[in-house]
């Protein structure tokens, strides 16, 4: 009975420092997963191929995630021409910011879609013709790059079909497409300058290495929380020649800091 | 008598000259962990999420540093207080130190003064 009462707060030590170890534990696979979305987010992949829009997407539902980053193709007459300011196009690793011109392109298959045709020039161009194009599909912009009051009527503060909705009788298709390429359905191709369409990367937050330091901190801390029940055995054992006494009951002259080795120091030396 | 008594002095000096190698490393650590931590909380955060956040790529080190150095100032920590016969307590509180700007200039300072005073006796 004795002995049961003596081991149990050993044994309650035990378990807790197994149970603080094991949350030390997953804490490490969680950053380890963490460091691992982070490779994952800055890997570029290659394209997919090319595909029609309306095999991915339909208008008047959300674009589905599989659909995003698609290079799509898809032929119709434009319709509206808005202007998207202060847009920033990233090219050559710089943040330029320029006004993008936005057309709302009516799809021969029904429903449109709003395709950035690139920087905004002087002079838009009038096109009547059927047109084919081809460009890379993105989800709809979330944040106004200008004050939406300050914004006419043609112009849009963020690229979202939301914001056109309004203006027009058809069925929207979610995101908007920067076009690579556009042809009159006759093959002659419309000049004009292009902005680059990188493949949007999640954001992962943080950086692989310092996810994987602290892989290694909490591993450590579990690893030192395992040590803890034999902590005071240690450090009997580190003290080197001030060995705590043999006699007496465990804790006797072990106060902690420096106190406690003052005592001993005094007791040996013979102060 | 002579004999047991040099000894004994033989074994304190040997655990004073242990313990103060253990507490120079543990002060280089936390000095190092100190100064890394003021920069991570109020350089490197601050331009990640208050302000000049354009700037924060070139702060980026900061949290790299001082997560790979931080392992190494709990071991320093850890060691120390193994061998200055810390409570577990005071043990959780120096490795703690390391994590917040200002405490692990306390913690060295304390290291120090707990040792000044082992060896004044």
């Amino acid at each position: 009975m004795k002995i049961t009462k003596s081991l149990f707060p050993k044994f309650a030590q035990v378990i807790a420092a197994l149970l603080i170890s094991l949350i030390f534990v997953e804490l490490g696979i969680w950053q380890l997963h963490r460091a691992q979305d982070v490779q994952v987010a800055n890997r570029t992949l290659p394209d997919k191929p090319e595909i029609s829009l309306s095999k991915i997407s339909s208008a008047g539902i959300n674009l589905p995630p599989a659909a995003a980053n698609r290079i799509v193709r898809f032929r119709g007459h434009y319709v509206n021409t808005y202007s998207a300011p202060n847009q920033s196009i990233g090219a050559g690793g710089t943040n330029k910011k320029v006004s993008l011109e936005v057309r709302l392109l009516k799809l021969r298959s029904g429903g449109a879609i709003l395709v950035v045709r690139g920087p905004e020039e002087l002079k838009s161009k009038a096109i009547i013709d059927e047109v084919v194009v081809t460009g890379r599909l993105y989800p709809r912009q979330n944040v106004d790059s200008v004050i939406p009051s300050s914004a006419g009527s043609s112009i849009l503060s963020r690229i979202d079909p939301a914001l056109v909705a309004g203006k027009t009788e058809l069925t929207l298709f979610d995101g908007y497409v920067v076009a690579r390429t556009e042809n009159t359905s006759y093959g002659q191709v419309i000049i004009q300058d292009r902005m680059p369409s990188p493949q949007l990367k999640s954001k992962a937050a943080g950086y692989y290495w310092q996810h994987i330091t602290y892989v290694f901190i909490w591993w450590l801390l579990a690893l030192m929380v395992l040590l803890t029940p034999f902590y005071n055995r240690m450090k009997d054992r580190s003290a080197g020649g001030l060995k705590p006494r043999s006699t007496g009951a465990p804790g006797v002259n072990r106060a902690s800091g420096v106190n406690g080795d003052i005592k001993d120091l005094e007791d040996r030396v013979g102060a | 008598m002579s004999n047991a008594s040099d000894s004994t002095n033989n074994a304190n000096d040997s655990y004073l000259k242990a313990l103060h190698s253990s507490m120079m490393r543990f002060r280089v650590m936390a000095v190092w962990c100190g100064v890394m931590s003021l920069l991570l909380w109020f350089v490197n955060v601050p331009t990640h999420y208050l302000f000049l956040k354009s700037t924060h790529h070139y702060f980026t080190w900061i949290a790299l540093v001082h997560g790979f150095t931080y392992p190494i100032y709990v071991l320093a920590a850890f060691f120390y207080c193994l061998k200055a016969r810390k409570s577990l307590n005071a043990t959780i509180l120096f490795i703690l130190a390391g994590t917040l700007p200002i405490a692990s200039f306390v913690a060295e300072r304390r290291a120090l003064k707990d040792f000044q005073a082992l060896q004044a006796k």
